[in-house]
Parts: structure tokens; C-alpha cells; sequence
């Protein structure tokens, strides 16, 4: 397994994108909803399709049109494909591009989306 | 510079207590090594197979628990909040001029 130092870089700083993303989503939820049993539930739920249909476990490759054009329709799909592109090495790639735009502009719209919750519950 | 600071300052709180029981962060690193070392070598066979990515099982399965880590590890820090939440902490909150920006980048940075 050959493990590019540089790109290597890049996907830890495509996961703290992606972290800032989720985070914030989570930390939105919790201030709608205040409560763990509705938390924990609508989180299980929306997290499990999510996963699934990111390509994570099985590449999006492997599965049948409906599930692919469904994979194509989740931002953790495009993730996935830039962390799997940078993970050789291959840096200069356009999944790479496209997973760090799309990243980047939903960790923006979730960060302003919680301060705005934020503002709300502190007012 | 003020969100600069204010970040700092949650994040600095936040890591203190991280620190203080990092089993949590064991545990959390726990599901995608289970995936890394008990649904990797699965992959092997599959990777003949006509429409599996090129690269080898190992180089194309690592970077998709890498993602899972970022997606698994900060998507229930929610309940975090909460227990804050019901704690009085967002209440004390009010009264400071803390940048509410800063509440989520200080929180989530020791996620890392």
C-alpha cells in the first residue's frame, strides 16, 4: 500500500472540512430538538443512509444505477471520492476539487446555520 | 482577532476536558478500526472484480474509514451540547460577549 505524505495533508484537511461540516449539523439538531431520545434517533436515521450510499464500504462502482445516481446525490460521496484520489497521491485530480468545494461550501452554510441557532438560543 | 480568541478560548476548555478522560476518544477511534482490520481484508477478492476501483483493496477501502473516523467521530458531539444545554452552561452564555461563531469552532476542534 503506497501512502502519499502530501496527500495524506490534504485529507486530514478534507476531514477537518468535513468535521466542521457534521459538527455543526449535529450541534443544530441538538438545539431544535433538546432532547437525547429524539437526538439519538434522528441521528441514527439520518446518518445510516448517509453512510451508506458514501461509497465507504463497497465502492459506488460496484452497485446498480439507482444506487449510483443516489450516491451521486450525497455530499459524502464526493468526500470519499477526494479522499480516495489523494490517498496515492493523485492531488491534482477533479474529484478532488469537486469534494473540497462541496465540503467547504456545506461546512460554511452549517456553520452559519448553528451560529444562527446559536444567536437564537442566547438571545 | 476577537473570533480568533474566542475560538481559542472554548477550544482550550473543551480540550482540558478531553485530556482529562481520554478514553472517550479510544472509543471513538474503536469503530473504524474494527472496520479497518475486520472488513478490509473482505475486500481482497473483490478487488478482481471488473468494477472495483483501481489501486488495490487496502488503498481504496483506508481512505473511506478515514472519512468514517471524520463523519462518526463529530456527528454526536451534539450530546455534548446537550448535557451543557441542560447544565446552564448556554444560560451563563447569554451574558458574555462570546462570538457565537467561535461556539461551534471551539467545540469542534477537539474532535481532532
Amino acid at each position: 500500500m503506497h501512502v502519499d505524505l502530501p496527500g495524506l495533508a490534504l485529507v486530514l484537511g478534507l476531514l477537518i472540512l468535513l468535521g466542521l461540516c457534521l459538527s455543526s449539523c449535529g450541534y443544530g439538531l441538538a438545539l431544535a430538538l433538546k432532547d437525547e431520545n429524539a437526538l439519538s434517533s434522528m441521528l441514527n436515521t439520518l446518518t445510516l443512509p448517509v453512510f451508506l450510499l458514501s461509497g465507504i464500504t463497497l465502492p459506488l462502482s460496484l452497485a446498480p444505477p439507482i444506487l449510483r445516481t443516489l450516491g451521486n446525490l450525497n455530499p459524502l460521496a464526493y468526500a470519499v471520492n477526494a479522499a480516495r484520489e489523494l490517498f496515492p497521491g493523485h492531488i491534482a485530480s477533479p474529484a478532488v476539487v469537486e469534494g473540497f468545494l462541496l465540503t467547504g461550501m456545506l461546512a460554511l452554510l452549517a456553520l452559519l446555520w448553528v451560529t444562527r441557532a446559536f444567536q437564537k438560543a442566547t438571545a | 482577532m476577537k473570533l480568533l480568541r474566542d475560538t481559542w478560548l472554548l477550544f482550550s476548555w473543551s480540550i482540558n476536558r478531553t485530556l482529562r478522560s481520554p478514553v472517550w476518544a479510544i472509543i471513538g477511534l474503536f469503530q473504524p478500526l474494527c472496520y479497518l482490520f475486520l472488513f478490509g481484508p473482505l475486500l481482497q477478492p473483490l478487488s478482481r472484480v471488473p468494477g472495483f476501483p483501481p489501486g488495490g483493496a487496502a488503498t481504496v477501502f483506508t481512505p473511506g474509514v478515514m472519512v468514517m473516523m471524520g463523519v462518526f467521530g463529530t456527528v454526536f458531539s451534539g450530546f455534548g451540547l446537550l448535557t451543557e444545554l441542560r447544565s446552564g452552561f448556554i444560560e451563563r452564555l447569554r451574558i458574555t460577549p462570546l462570538s457565537r461563531l467561535a461556539l461551534p469552532l471551539g467545540r469542534t476542534s477537539p474532535c481532532y
